[in-house]
């Protein structure tokens, strides 16, 4: 199964802030209410940014109810402030949401999404996708290898 | 951040001012042309003109990328409705309002996430009668401020010709106080506040602040010579009571304290005669002199000037200092009058909107700063703060982080207990911690409770 799939995929984002980049993409995902995954994205941003360096960011949080996590990805291409550690505009941002239960499968999946997006010629390869199937056959499988 | 001020009154432009120079983006909405060109002119902000609840106004101020909104002007009921169209419409995270109407604020189930989504309501004459109680309660120093619910205490002190404190340093504070642990987090000398170190010498006519546990401060102000009369059996004297005073008066009363409550209404007189049981109400003028004599003012450990009007307050203060009461504060609405004030020797005032200016930014805070104060004319800033796993401050002991310059940890709360901490205490995942350092720092202190990336 496909750890991101192409509906999750916001190729072009316009957002003009972190809060409305992190609201349209809570908007991709259907099948959880986006008030709660704004909500809960938010409620975590405030306690230190998931903004990473090199223009990407990895907000995450746990929904009740998940059944498995889900993945969901925005482009921008002029950037967005997103208070990053290095304090530069954000080009990528990778939505996670993993389920409420304590699985250190999730920590695994952040960690790999991380590694992976610290990799230039990675985040070449997002910027140059065309569309959102080749954005989104990018990323792996669901349960990473490592 | 993005925030959205509702209100340029004095509270909104203090609010504003403050967060501006913090670098955050932020939106004043007011109904007045001429308040919002005050504010223009003096601070580096964006203004919209319109009524702060209207949907097209709070849309022009783009209240859908804002992530907190403070609802500061003089009226509840807009503050309230801000609040509502702010969460219906535009999903702002965070909201708070200023509500003065103690028919609102005493009604809790008003609030919550289903109900009138305000996450804290900020209630000036309630900020300003818990400032009033916590005054008199630690009547033996000049300023005493609450952290951790209570259990860590900041005293302000002044160090008085022959105090104990005259004339050592820090490193001997250990041989002065003994029986319990305290730390300096605070030195003025020659009018400006530094945060000292070690060797830091105590000269008469300094002030200091110390962090100390909650249970020593009775035995601490002793030893330094500052003996607190106590509260039960006090006698204080009280000028009006509208909401504050009403607020304090019941509170003293728990305190078994006796109070003598002069108001000048009639009718209030008789409600309050009605609504609280030990106290004595007089119906009278607050600056008769030969009321204020009858009722024995001379005999007072306090006297509390609580009016609505300042120049009352002000008199009635210095009558009372002409009496001899060892301890007086004031109320003062004006923030104007505040210097003016202590440069005729009333030096204990409260004022409800400084103090609300104080609660607002206390919680407007990100990561797990639970809440900032000032001291020393605001120089210094004191943050209490939860630290959570993967945060830097839990790194290390404290001798070999790295804290920023000017910055001491003043106490650490583990559970109920509290920690005055030393070199080789190390931060725990949720201690608080009260740590107080240079304005400047602040940003620099913050970021040493922010969490990893991989912290769920």
């Amino acid at each position: 199964m496909a750890l991101l799939t192409p509906d999750h995929v916001i190729v072009d984002s316009h957002a003009p802030t972190k809060k409305a980049m992190i609201a349209e993409l809570a908007q991709s995902i259907r099948s959880i209410d986006p008030d709660q995954v704004l909500e809960v994205v938010m409620a975590r941003e405030r306690l230190g940014s998931t903004g990473i360096g090199h223009g990407v960011a990895i907000p995450h949080g746990r929904i009740h109810d998940l059944l498995h996590p889900i993945v969901a990805v925005a482009r921008h291409r002029k950037g967005v402030d997103f208070e990053a550690i290095d304090g530069e505009p954000v080009h990528i941002v990778v939505l996670l949401l993993v389920p409420d239960d304590d699985n250190r499968q999730h920590l695994e999946l952040l960690a790999h999404l991380a590694r992976l997006l610290q990799q230039p010629s990675f985040r070449e390869q997002i910027m140059r996708a065309t569309d959102a199937e080749s954005l989104a056959a990018l990323f792996p499988e669901m349960i990473p290898a490592s | 951040m993005n925030i959205l001020i509702l209100g340029a009154g004095e509270v909104g432009y203090h609010i504003a001012r403050y967060l501006s120079n913090e670098g955050n983006n932020v939106t004043v909405i007011d109904n007045d042309a001429d308040r919002l060109a005050m504010v223009s002119d003096s601070m580096d902000v964006g203004t919209v003109l319109g009524e702060a609840s209207h949907p097209s106004v709070l849309e022009r101020a783009s209240a859908a990328s804002a992530d907190l909104l403070i609802a500061a002007t003089t009226n509840d009921e807009v503050n309230m409705l801000a609040c509502q169209v702010a969460h219906s419409l535009f999903r702002v995270p965070t909201k708070m309002a200023r509500i003065r109407s103690m028919e609102y604020v005493q009604c809790e189930r008003l609030f919550g996430r289903d109900d009138l989504p305000i996450d804290r309501i900020i209630s000036p004459e309630t900020e300003a009668a818990k400032a009033v109680l916590k005054r008199v309660q630690v009547s033996s120093a000049a300023d005493a401020m609450d952290f951790a619910g209570g259990r860590v205490q900041l005293l302000g002190l002044p160090i008085v010709p022959k105090s104990p404190l005259a004339g050592i340093s820090l490193a001997e504070i250990d041989e002065v106080v003994t029986g319990m642990r305290v730390y300096v987090v605070a030195h003025e000398h020659n009018r400006t506040w530094r945060v000292p170190d070690a060797s830091t010498v105590l000269l008469a006519g300094d002030a200091i602040y110390v962090a100390i546990s909650r249970n020593d401060v009775d035995a601490f102000l002793r030893c330094i010579g500052r003996d607190q009369t106590a509260s039960t059996g006090r006698d204080v004297m009280m000028i009006g009571g509208g909401n504050i005073g009403f607020i304090v008066a019941r509170e003293l009363e728990k305190l078994g304290i006796h109070l003598k409550l002069i108001e000048r209404n009639p009718k209030r007189a008789e409600w309050l005669a009605e609504h609280l049981s030990s106290s004595i109400i007089i119906q009278g003028d607050a600056i008769d002199q030969q009321l204020l004599e009858n009722e024995a003012i001379h005999q007072m450990g306090d006297f509390l000037a609580l009016t609505n009007d300042d120049e009352t307050n002000i008199l009635a203060s210095l009558i009372a200092r002409k009496y001899r009461v060892p301890h007086i504060v004031t109320l003062i609405n004006r923030s104007i009058y505040m210097d003016l004030v202590r440069e005729i020797g009333l030096d204990v005032t409260v004022s409800p909107r400084l103090t609300t200016v104080a609660s607002i930014l206390r919680h407007v805070r990100r990561g797990r700063v639970l809440g900032v104060s000032a001291i020393g004319g605001g120089e210094l800033e004191v943050l209490e703060a939860e630290a959570l796993e993967t945060t830097p401050i839990t790194a290390d002991r404290l001798r070999s982080l790295r804290l920023p310059r000017d910055t001491v940890i003043g106490a650490i709360v583990r559970g109920e207990e509290v920690i005055i901490p030393d070199g080789d205490t190390q931060v725990q995942p949720h201690d608080i911690v009260i740590i107080v350092t240079r304005r400047e720092w602040a940003k620099a202190v913050e970021r040493l409770f922010e969490v990893q990336l991989e912290f769920f």
